[in-house]
């Protein structure tokens, strides 16, 4: 029953929006109540269609699909893929997004003062964003998946750069979709070649040839496909948007982070497990194993990096890249039950700490440097219980939902024998607790230090109940169960029901062969460590108070390892490199550092390229661009001249026409079959 | 006696078997007769009896095209056949003359003879209704011409009077050279064949193409019909009329004559040219194919230079009997089928458009692109379905247009017309010059003096959101047309 009516998941949001935008501008609180309200039957719909579907109820195939556009053997179809992971996915993105629906409500108050537009904006955008979110999991094909995913980038365009009035808002928004679409673009490509090779664009049949061929083109496919998940899931190298991502309000961050936009790489991943367990090396590279370093690296790098922030939102950004790096990590060794585990809990602590993070900025009027914040523990009580239950579990303490998963990640990454990767996991996960008892600390302990600090004020009811929900989901994940005689925690029994309707059931080469030491021994260092880092960072920040503000060094490793400096500058300057001077960067960089011989040929080099530069510019590209119109235009006016408005001449291009007409039929009769060579 | 009473009565079982043409060509008749009636007795000059006359029948007429199922008679028998293909274009046309109808009471107001152009305008349906019913030569003829009679009237309407006049005289003199050319190509069918039913031209032409004189007269049959056909259809370059004729007469009747009538127009040429296509040594469609790829770039590059909204729209409207020809030129099932979804689109764009020039020079007097900038600012709907129709017009996604186009798309692919196909794709950039230019004008440039808020009727604005529903229902979902095409691109496909 629920399964049938699962396109109303994403559909009842895309149908309201209209409705929301002009309930909005009219002011009234209704536009907003209606999205909740389409957010809810969305979720009670996602629940149902997930039970339905684990206790074995399928609908047939095709069941939820029209053809949009039928030609031949071609067709453009939008279906409802109601499978099992889809509608785990439906669930997270409905429950937390209707969540933040329902926190904005008080958050995003201010604004309503701004604008007149501002509201019906937001609630629009922020809708059509869920409801893309939404479509992209549950697509049961590629083109329509694209659709959505295009849909999504845009929406987190629109919204990262909601605060239109400020420069930097716009700068990062700018900054979030050009780097995304880099991505994108492999999306395109894996569209495209998938369906040249298979002429199908249907992800259940793709999932299922990929099982019965062997082809480099799956490959090829599974490449392009991590592609696109680099850049919508920002991972080494494409990651430098999401920590600036946080220009945008802090429900987008969160709706961005927990459950949607991030998400979708991973599921990307995931959804086409199938074709990536099939998927030989392309130029000797494992698709799998590509994925799992990848992920691995981004897991250890953007950990190290959120203990160095100093951003009430940016540790939370780069904690999301970290675990976004687990994830992928989890998904590379084949530990797919304890990804989908993992990606669970993260939505439901990480977004619970963002909407945390909210509470704090909308107590202290968006001060967002850590070191000016501090003793909000006196004014903010609830949200500080929440940020310790978000904390432990994003810190993989024992009793939590993330404890579970980090570690089930952990030993099966040791299980595959790579100590590299079990290291870069490691790191990743000892770091969480590190940084998140670092922003702990110095948000809520310690002296105010500055005037936003010390006139905080607790959040009201509305902001702090959807918080409550998502740190309770996050331990509540972890409470163990009686399943099959063992013990296991209520989402492993979940997702391990999942992934097994699914027929994944692929772990890392057995877990007890390789295994560099026993699976107790890494879960009690892992906590343990952990356990020593958060102490050590509590003691550092909240009992010693130590200012590192006043630590030159300190400050000067942050900015150095802020905003994910290196990278972005290395990409800033080779944007202006690439981008506007070659030849003359090239003249002055090698007058300072190369001798002359090298500098003269560089210049010539330069002047060279300049020169074909400039000349390409002149007759390609504004021929192209500027001068075809230019002559169309002139064609145009020139054939104007013809329509003299006399009707002789009218009646002189009408013969005109029976001549060629004339010149055609005698040609044909002469054997000069102009026409037919046209017609092929 | 009883002779003459089993002939009578022969004659009403022929009549009542085919309910649907002779109600609604009788109700239409009636309704004409009504309007001049009306104007002769009346003695108000803003009446409103006539509209609300020829408001009832078209509505009637349309509710019995739309419920009488289409009939199966063999159609070697008949003079007109109500199948699907008639039923489809008939009841596109009068769902637009409808529009147009509920536009003009609006628009006309004030004017003199208003029940004069009522009439014109029920005149012309009764010829929307009998010429995709046609299935012989003769009766197409005479639908052909009767469709062109009351429009000579209608265009003289005047907004304008020397321009008006002006247009009338060229489509008058246009119009009847065509009808000459038009008429002698049918005549060398038909003397050829022996025979003017359009479904027995097939046998009877292959039997009689056995002697190579007949084979050359039947090429310049040929070649006449494409000539006949070509100036009423604007086909460039004998559309020459057009632009002078569509900007010279009032805006709902452009709206009508650039769009619907076209539309059906087009219907006949399907099935003629369809029928003769496996025949001929050079068919129709090699004569096409030339003159779609001239219509859509001449028309489009031409359009580009415009200033003049109305002149613009026009150069359109010609441009778009291009994109229709491909699917003829095709002239496979996917081809007819893209053509006969096409043509709605095109039709229901074309009366929306100009239906909006109008209303916004009538109200306003804007007439170049230049004052009509800004004119989202005050008014909002109009702005808003105006650009719909501008946008379904150059194809833009999710509108009818672009699914049209993409049926034309590959029905040329699938008919090895690659070229064509690209023609296709490369006008509808060129197109997006001046469509694209409008928009930009309307909602994103800062508004001129002369942008006011529009006050219209509620009926003008059912009258704009009902084709505007279309556009995007056929967009969303073009299936719900498409079907309704091939039914009817079937039937003209029998042979």
């Amino acid at each position: 029953m629920f399964l049938e009516m699962s396109w109303l998941i994403p559909g009842l949001l895309f149908i309201i929006l209209p409705l929301v935008v002009i309930l909005e501008y009219k002011r009234t609180y209704l536009g907003a109540l209606l999205s909740i309200f389409a957010g809810t039957v969305s979720t009670i719909l996602s629940i149902g269609g997930l039970i339905e579907i684990l206790s074995g109820y399928k609908l047939p195939p095709d069941a939820l699909k029209i053809v949009w556009l039928k030609y031949g053997t071609f067709e453009v179809s939008f279906g409802i893929l109601a499978d099992e992971l889809s509608m785990f996915m439906a669930f997270i993105v409905s429950f937390i997004g209707t969540l933040i629906l329902i926190y904005s409500l008080e958050y995003m108050r201010h604004d309503r003062e701004h604008s007149v537009w501002a509201w019906p904006r937001y609630f629009f955008e922020i809708t059509l964003f869920i409801a893309f979110m939404l479509m992209l999991v549950l697509s049961s094909n590629l083109l329509q998946l694209l659709i959505a995913w295009e849909g999504v980038g845009l929406c987190s365009y629109l919204l990262i750069g909601y605060w239109w009035w400020k420069p930097e808002a716009s700068k990062a928004a700018k900054k979030a979709f050009i780097t995304t679409r880099i991505g994108d673009l492999f999306l395109y490509l894996a569209t495209a070649y998938a369906f040249f090779v298979f002429h199908t664009l249907d992800v259940a049949k793709l999932n299922e040839i990929s099982g019965s061929m062997v082809s480099p083109s799956l490959g090829i496919i599974a490449l392009s496909l991590f592609g696109a998940a680099i850049g919508k899931s920002a991972q080494i190298p494409l990651f430098t948007w999401l920590p600036w991502a946080m220009e945008g309000p802090t429900t987008v961050s969160a709706l961005i982070h927990a459950a949607t936009m991030v998400k979708a790489g991973v599921f990307l991943v995931a959804r086409f497990y199938p074709l990536y367990m099939h998927a030989p090396a392309v130029f000797g590279i494992e698709p799998l194993v590509f994925v799992a370093y990848i992920g691995g690296l981004t897991a250890a790098f953007a950990g190290v990096l959120a203990v160095f922030n100093n951003d009430v939102k940016g540790v939370l950004a780069y904690s999301t890249i970290s675990h976004l790096g687990l994830l992928f990590l989890a998904l590379g060794v084949g530990a797919y039950t304890a990804a989908l585990f993992h990606l669970l809990n993260h939505a439901f602590f990480k977004a619970g700490l963002f909407l945390v993070a909210g509470s704090v900025l909308h107590a202290t009027h968006d001060l967002r440097e850590l070191h000016k914040l501090g003793g909000l523990k006196d004014h903010m009580k609830w949200t500080l219980l929440f940020a310790f239950i978000g904390g432990w579990a994003i810190a993989g303490f024992p009793l939590s939902g993330g404890f579970w998963s980090k570690d089930e990640i952990l030993i099966e990454t040791a299980a595959t024998g790579d100590i590299t990767l079990f290291l870069l996991g490691f790191i990743a996960a000892i770091t969480g607790a590190a940084y998140t008892f670092r922003w702990i600390s110095l948000m809520f302990y310690g002296k105010p230090k500055s005037k936003e600090a010390e006139h905080a004020h607790e959040a009201n009811l509305i902001m702090l109940i959807p918080i409550a929900i998502l740190v309770t989901g996050a331990i509540l994940w972890g409470i163990p169960i009686l399943h099959h005689g063992k013990l296991a925690p209520i989402g492993l029994v979940l997702t391990e029901q999942i992934s097994q309707a699914l027929g994944i059931t692929i772990h890392a080469a057995g877990p007890a062969e390789k295994l560099f030491m026993p699976k107790e021994v890494i879960m009690i260092i892992t906590v343990g460590v952990s356990f020593v880092l958060a102490l050590v960072m509590f003691y550092t920040y909240a009992i010693k108070c130590v200012d590192f503000s006043k630590h030159r060094r300190l400050i000067k490793i942050q900015s150095a390892l802020q905003q994910g400096t290196i990278i972005d500058v290395i990409y800033d300057k080779m944007a202006y490199f690439f981008g506007t001077r070659i030849a003359k960067g090239a003249a002055t960089f090698d007058t300072k550092v190369v001798d002359a011989i090298y500098y003269k040929i560089t210049y010539l080099f330069g002047i060279i390229i300049a020169k074909w530069a400039t000349l390409f510019d002149i007759n390609v590209i504004d021929a192209l661009f500027e001068r075809t119109p230019r002559a169309m235009r002139r064609l145009g006016s020139f054939l104007a001249k013809i329509q003299t408005g006399h009707i002789n001449t009218y009646m002189a291009t009408l013969t005109v026409g029976i001549i060629i007409l004339i010149c055609l039929f005698l040609g044909g009769l002469l054997g000069f079959n102009l026409v037919s060579l046209l017609l092929g | 006696m009883t002779g003459v009473i089993e002939k009578l009565t022969e004659l009403i079982n022929i009549f009542t078997a085919r309910p649907a043409l002779v109600t609604t060509v009788a109700i239409l008749f009636i309704a004409t007769f009504l309007c001049l009636l009306i104007e002769r007795f009346s003695k108000t000059k803003r009446n409103i009896l006539a509209f609300v006359v020829v408001l009832s029948a078209l509505l009637i007429t349309e509710a019995i095209l739309l419920i009488s199922p289409a009939e199966a008679f063999d159609p070697t028998k008949e003079y007109f056949l109500f199948d699907e293909f008639a039923k489809f274009f008939a009841s596109l046309g009068i769902f637009a003359t409808l529009i147009v109808i509920l536009i003009s009471q609006h628009y006309i107001k004030g004017l003199p003879a208003i029940p004069v152009f009522f009439a014109c305008m029920t005149g012309t349906s009764i010829g929307l209704i009998l010429l995709p019913a046609a299935t012989d030569l003769i009766t197409l003829y005479v639908s052909w011409e009767l469709l062109s009679v009351p429009l000579y009237g209608l265009v003289l309407y005047a907004f304008n009077w020397r321009r008006s006049t002006e247009g009338a005289l060229k489509y008058y003199v246009m119009g009847a050279t065509s009808s000459a050319f038009l008429g002698l190509g049918l005549a060398i069918l038909i003397a050829i064949s022996g025979k003017s039913n359009i479904y027995m031209l097939k046998p009877a032409l292959e039997q009689a193409l056995e002697s190579t004189f007949n084979d050359i007269l039947l090429g310049l049959a040929v070649l006449l019909l494409v000539i006949g056909f070509s100036v009423k259809m604007t086909i460039v370059p004998f559309h020459s009329w057009a632009p002078d004729t569509y900007t010279g007469s009032a805006h709902p009747v452009t709206a009508y004559l650039s769009g619907t009538i076209k539309a059906v127009r087009f219907a006949a040429l399907l099935r003629i040219v369809l029928m003769l296509a496996p025949v001929l040594r050079i068919s129709a469609q090699a004569y096409f194919a030339i003159l779609a790829f001239l219509t859509m770039t001449y028309a489009n590059i031409v359009a580009l230079k415009q200033r003049d909204i109305y002149r613009m729209l026009a150069y359109s409207s010609i441009s778009q009997v291009g994109y229709i020809l491909m699917g003829l030129v095709a002239g496979t099932l996917y081809g007819a089928t893209a053509a006969i979804f096409y043509a709605l689109v095109f039709a229901m764009a074309e009366v929306l458009v100009f239906s909006i020039t109008g209303i916004v020079w009538k109200h306003l007097n804007i007439t170049t692109i230049d004052e009509i900038s800004g004119l989202s600012s005050r008014n909002p709907y109009i702005s808003f379905v105006f650009a719909l129709g501008l946008l379904s017009l150059l194809g833009m996604p999710p509108l009818a247009g672009f699914a049209g186009k993409v049926y034309l798309f590959f029905a040329a692919l699938d008919a090895n017309l690659l070229w064509l196909g690209l023609a296709l794709v490369v006008n509808s950039g060129i197109s997006a010059g001046y469509y694209g230019l409008l928009v930009k004008r309307i909602f994103i440039d800062e508004p001129s003096e002369k942008i006011a808020k529009i006050r219209t009727p509620a009926y003008v604005s059912l009258a704009l959101g009902l084709p505007t529903l279309i556009l995007i229902a056929l967009g969303v979902y073009p299936g719900l047309a498409e079907t309704f095409a091939r039914a009817a691109a079937g039937k003209a496909l029998i042979s």
